[in-house]
């Protein structure tokens, strides 16, 4: 389709003529961005526009400013500990997955016996849909017939177990294992293939140089990986950030409001207390967090890369 | 004039297009959709209410989508289709989305439907009909399905210690403590959280002789020492672990859990844990006694629900929808359904309370406990501000801010009475 004369002279008074060839292209991609927009900016953009409102579910909206981020910042008791919460998960959660992943790469990274049959099989928790992962460490937790109480008491290590799920501490504990035994395999395989990707004259020659294998660790293999690790630490935070289904099944977001994060409260608050408009606030109030993190770490990804 | 080929392939799409849309104008069939918010125990429940469904709409002609699921499950569904005014055609719903879905007017006037079924079976109970009946005398919904509760009792534990089957919540606590042996078994499976404990909590605090709302539904009378007695009771109990810890955690199962596996001397639940007893462990059924829900000092309050047939008034099908409600709600229907599900709900239409099921010693007391049933926003009429609390359970989080966050009783009553007033406010405007 031939691109209008007059755009042509438009786009190209403003960019030069050097973009002009870029026109024709606009065209046809002008119905992905489209659909991406109204996917994308709409939701976000009606989401920005309803944390302005009162707005319950059924009726129309009404216009109080900023009447929400203040009741959230100064009447709300629990986005505290909900704040908290969500940077304690997020935090704790992708600092143990790397390490965890680390050693689990480091060790399928050698020549091991069952080398093949562990690294298939050490995929096994990323697999497992999350729901599912849910609803086995709830039931691993429960107090009176989970697994894992069952077997503290028939080992005699306790005569009565402690209520997991009950108490904020050990249930903020328990969220974060049931998240960490499902997300370290990602981190294994993605730094696994990376630490694949170094050469092995680079160890060889480490090592007829008289280098430990901790010093092997520290000069070749870390720096080997580091920019794909900081890329999984940029993902699994993202994800870890708006985790819903492993906290909602779990525990929902309780006992009380200790497990609950970002996006599990914004939940309860749209769906169950029937605040739409709240909950929009709740959800949008940690995007220039996320926002912030994203911007400190991808210099360091492309400073990596180049 | 000759006409060129392009133009022939034209006109002779066109006259197919035409027909084939004039074939499929006359043999449109209506398309509806059913969507029904409730637990069925049994499974076998949900087929049959499926297949009084689709039958009808087999002898009526009409394509129909069944659709059913928990609350967890239909809740943001639900509350999607009222935003964007998709609802289906009829609906099985709990009576607390009555508020939100008057609010948003989605409401049809069923009176004429709903004066008609009040005609069968003796006529639908005086809870039923306070659930659903507008302050002018019309009728919003149809009742469908009730809920009651009972207690259940190990008397084996109880007989071990030579005590008697306790009758007010002060006696069974001491009857809890008396047989309390973690792990094996806990004293008391009372659910304080979700809305079976916001049920069990709104009773307790009746049977002390508080209320939530006062007796012309507008004020907040949460705040009172009447309602202290009621969490300190619950309070006591958990702190010296009579109940098992994790009781702040359950879902509305929990209490089922507890009692099926033998880990708890005594709950409050409806009809469920009976019927599944009797289908599934005859030892603990034997040595289980079914009774009256406790009481208090100032009476025995059980606090009742009611699931109701609504029809949006988004719908293009208003008098099928009605037709269905008919169909579904007929003499024959209700008594199958009613026996099937074996006592896990009750009967909204007074008749069919007087079925033999009822006379067995496990459902006995739901049906002796009529008389002491009351509806949220008791001692007022059922408001939508009695019904939204209700749905978001602000007494149960009133209690897991005692149990779980250690507040005072009296910072978790000010939080909760400042929630309420709030949601006053914004039903207000």
């Amino acid at each position: 389709m031939p691109v209008p004369h007059t755009w042509k002279l438009k786009l190209s008074a403003f960019y030069g003529a050097r973009y002009e060839q870029s026109t024709a292209g606009i065209f046809y991609i002008a119905p992905l961005i489209i659909v991406l927009a109204s996917l994308l900016l709409y939701p976000i953009g009606y989401s920005i526009l309803g944390s302005f409102q009162s707005k319950i579910i059924g009726s129309p909206g009404k216009f109080i400013g900023l009447g929400n981020y203040i009741e959230l910042l100064t009447k709300d008791q629990a986005f505290a500990e909900v704040c908290f919460n969500t940077f304690l998960y997020a935090t704790v959660s992708v600092i143990l997955k790397v390490l965890l992943g680390f050693a689990a790469a480091l060790l399928l990274n050698e020549r091991v016996v069952g080398q093949r049959f562990f690294r298939g099989w050490i995929m096994i928790p990323w697999l497992i849909p999350t729901l599912v992962v849910g609803l086995m460490f709830r039931w691993m937790f429960d107090q009176t017939g989970g697994f894992l109480n069952f077997a503290i008491q028939e080992t005699g290590l306790m005569k009565v177990p402690p209520a997991w799920l009950a108490d904020k501490v050990l249930a903020r504990g328990a969220v974060i294992f049931a998240n960490i035994w499902r997300g370290f395999p990602f981190f294994m395989i993605t730094i696994l293939a990376a630490m694949q990707s170094i050469s092995r004259e680079l160890y060889e020659a480490a090592e007829i140089d008289g280098a430990s294998a901790g010093q092997r660790l520290r000069f070749i293999t870390i720096p080997g990986v580091s920019s794909v690790v900081l890329v999984v630490i940029l993902l699994s935070s993202i994800w870890t950030f708006n985790d819903f289904e492993l906290l909602w099944v779990m525990t929902g977001g309780g006992p009380s409001y200790s497990t609950h994060i970002f996006v599990t409260y914004a939940y309860q608050l749209s769906f169950l207390g029937s605040r739409f408009g709240y909950a929009m606030a709740v959800s949008l109030i940690a995007t220039p967090l996320i926002t912030a993190f994203i911007l400190l770490l991808i210099p360091r990804i492309l400073g990596d890369e180049q | 004039m000759r006409i060129s080929s392009f133009k022939k392939m034209c006109l002779l799409f066109l006259f197919v297009l035409a027909a084939s849309l004039s074939v499929t104008a006359q043999t449109a069939r209506p398309k509806m959709r059913m969507w029904v918010d409730h637990p069925f125990l049994v499974k076998a429940t949900e087929g049959l209410l499926k297949s009084y469904v689709l039958e009808w709409a087999i002898g009526k002609g009409v394509d129909i989508e069944y659709s059913q699921n928990s609350d967890k499950i239909m809740y943001p569904r639900i509350d999607a289709a009222i935003e964007s005014k998709t609802l289906p055609d009829v609906m099985l719903i709990n009576i607390s989305w009555l508020p939100k879905l008057q609010r948003a007017k989605l409401v049809q006037d069923v009176t004429d439907i709903a004066k008609e079924l009040n005609g069968n079976m003796g006529g639908f109970t005086k809870g039923a009909i306070a659930a659903v009946m507008t302050p002018d005398s019309k009728y919003n919904a149809i009742p469908f399905l009730g809920s009651s509760e009972m207690a259940y009792v190990r008397k084996d534990l109880l007989d071990a210690k030579g005590l008697a089957i306790p009758d007010t919540w002060e006696d069974t606590v001491k009857a809890a403590r008396a047989i309390n042996n973690p792990p094996t078994v806990w004293g008391w499976g009372h659910q304080v959280v979700e809305f079976d404990g916001e049920r069990h909590n709104h009773a307790m605090i009746l049977s002390y002789g508080g209320a939530i709302f006062s007796k012309d539904g507008q004020s907040i009378t949460l705040d009172s020492p009447q309602t202290r007695q009621a969490i300190n009771l619950i309070k006591d109990a958990y702190t010296e672990g009579l109940l098992p810890k994790d009781v702040v955690t359950w879902d509305s199962a929990g209490n089922n859990n507890a009692y099926q596996s033998g880990k708890a001397g005594f709950v409050e639940n409806t009809g469920s844990i009976a019927v599944w007893l009797k289908a599934n462990d005859p030892t603990l059924f034997n040595n289980s006694v079914f009774k009256l829900f406790p009481a208090g000092p100032s009476g025995r309050f059980i606090q009742g629900d009611v699931w109701v047939l609504f029809v949006p008034n988004t719908t293009k099908y208003p008098d099928m929808a009605k037709d269905l409600i008919r169909n579904i709600s007929s003499k024959d229907n209700q008594e199958e359904l009613m026996t099937a599900m074996g006592g896990f709900r009750v009967p909204v239409y007074i008749d069919l309370t007087k079925l033999p099921l009822w006379q067995d010693r496990s459902l006995k007391p739901l049906a002796d406990s009529a008389p002491f049933v009351y509806y949220p926003g008791f001692p007022g009429p059922v408001t939508a501000l009695a019904l939204e609390e209700f749905k978001q359970t602000i007494v149960s989080q009133m209690m897991a801010h005692v149990l779980v966050d250690k507040w005072t009783v009296d910072r978790a009553i000010a939080e909760a009475v400042a929630t309420l007033k709030r949601i006053q406010v914004s039903l207000n405007n």
